[in-house]
């Protein structure tokens, strides 16, 4: 007797097409619980360096995801680590490295290296910048012939300016990546 | 309007809200010009072209607005400032704000080139060898005049007018402080006192008895 045949439903479509998929890899459900914690973590730390929740509100929220609390602590390292910048506001840098030193316990010394690297990177380039900015006076002055104690120039509105600083961020901003980068490895690698 | 040997006077003259705006004639490098306040582009009731107007008077003067090198505001409202925009972009000129009223500068789409502070602006080779910039605060957070001491001028932006003082009412401004800066430039020896404004008199004061004399209205009336 032939078998009768009927309409299937969506369900039954959608369940049959599921089930031909293969497995999926350990892998793979890794990557997927990375995309999905991932930037809780994230999210909780630009909430922590926006000032909106304190270092130990932020280890909390932290605490509080028991099942992928490795997942949700590397999203936030990540972002704390991103939040490193040349042209960040000193305080939130500051900020980045507490909440980074939370986060990693019992890594303060690896944290306190990184600070300390990552001070000595921004006193270089604000070196810099003081020495190359000395220049700026006598371009932009000294063709209208005047000087004084009245004028200051205004850096942020001075085009060969805003290139020669960008030049100068993209030279020291190899080292700075070079630190992220190692931080975030070294965090990884020791399960923080 | 020839004030003084290379100083120039362009009262206001029309019907809308407008500053008196003021030349300094080839002070600069390659004989380039400072304006002070150059005022609205266009007046905001009345659509009067203020700007052309001053170009125009600059013209009859011999003076091209082409050759404006630097644009010194006294503040950032924009019956002062508006034009200084024209001036950076069309001309090149630099402008000079006090770094305190350079955010609300910004707001109407105009940039500082150079910041004022308290101190002395010197022109070399130029027979105005040198002006002092007082900050003088109150009736914006950054307002400055400009004190030319050799020939004894202020140019006193909004500070001051005649028989009245700028108003102290609008974002930023403090009557109080407004009377402690005027008490301040009462101290100067001023033979001509210029106003940002032509309110009820062209605002430009000759005389040092003249200028004193406005100074004591202006203290027994409001301070």
């Amino acid at each position: 007797m032939v078998e009768e045949e009927r309409i299937k439903s969506a369900l039954e479509i959608a369940m049959e097409r599921i089930s031909a998929l293969p497995e999926l890899t350990p892998e793979d459900i890794a990557e997927q619980k990375e995309k999905q914690y991932g930037p809780v973590g994230e999210a909780m730390a630009g909430r922590y360096l926006s000032g909106a929740i304190t270092e130990d509100e932020l280890s909390g929220e932290l605490n509080k995801h028991t099942d992928q609390r490795q997942i949700v602590c590397f999203g936030a390292v990540s972002a704390l680590c991103r939040s490193l910048r040349l042209d960040e506001d000193p305080e939130i840098t500051a900020r980045a490295l507490r909440g980074l030193d939370r986060i990693a316990l019992g890594k303060t010394s690896l944290i306190e290296k990184a600070g300390e690297e990552f001070r000595a990177v921004l006193r270089e380039f604000e070196l810099e910048i003081r020495t190359q900015l000395q220049g700026i006076e006598s371009l932009v002055l000294e063709p209208l012939g005047i000087s004084g104690s009245a004028v200051r120039c205004n850096p942020a509105v001075n085009e060969p300016w805003l290139e020669k600083l960008g030049k100068i961020r993209q030279s020291h901003e190899p080292r700075l990546e070079k630190l992220r980068a190692g931080l975030l490895r070294e965090l990884r690698a020791t399960g923080s | 309007m020839k004030l003084l040997d290379s100083f120039y006077a362009y009262p206001w003259q029309g019907n809308d809200n407008n500053c008196n705006s003021y030349v300094f004639a080839g002070v600069l490098k390659e004989g380039k010009h400072v304006v002070v306040d150059p005022g609205h582009l266009i007046t905001p009731y009345y659509r009067e072209a203020s700007m052309e107007r001053l170009l125009n008077g600059m013209n009859q003067d011999g003076l091209d607005g082409s050759d404006v090198g630097l644009v010194l505001l006294t503040h950032s409202h924009p019956d002062h400032s508006e034009s200084a925009i024209i001036f950076r972009n069309e001309f090149h000129s630099l402008v000079a704000i006090h770094e305190a009223d350079a955010p609300a500068f910004s707001q109407i789409g105009g940039k500082a080139d150079i910041f004022l502070d308290e101190g002395s602006l010197e022109f070399r080779g130029s027979t105005v060898a040198a002006l002092q910039i007082y900050h003088s605060p109150g009736h914006t957070p950054g307002h400055v005049t400009i004190y030319w001491p050799e020939r004894r001028v202020l140019i006193a932006g909004d500070c001051i007018f005649y028989r009245s003082t700028g108003r102290a009412d609008l974002p930023g401004g403090d009557a109080r402080i407004l009377g402690k800066t005027i008490r301040r430039l009462g101290e100067l020896d001023i033979e001509h006192l210029l106003c940002g404004h032509a309110y009820g008199h062209p605002g430009i004061i000759s005389g040092r008895e003249e200028v004193q004399a406005n100074f004591s209205y202006i203290r027994n009336l409001f301070y």
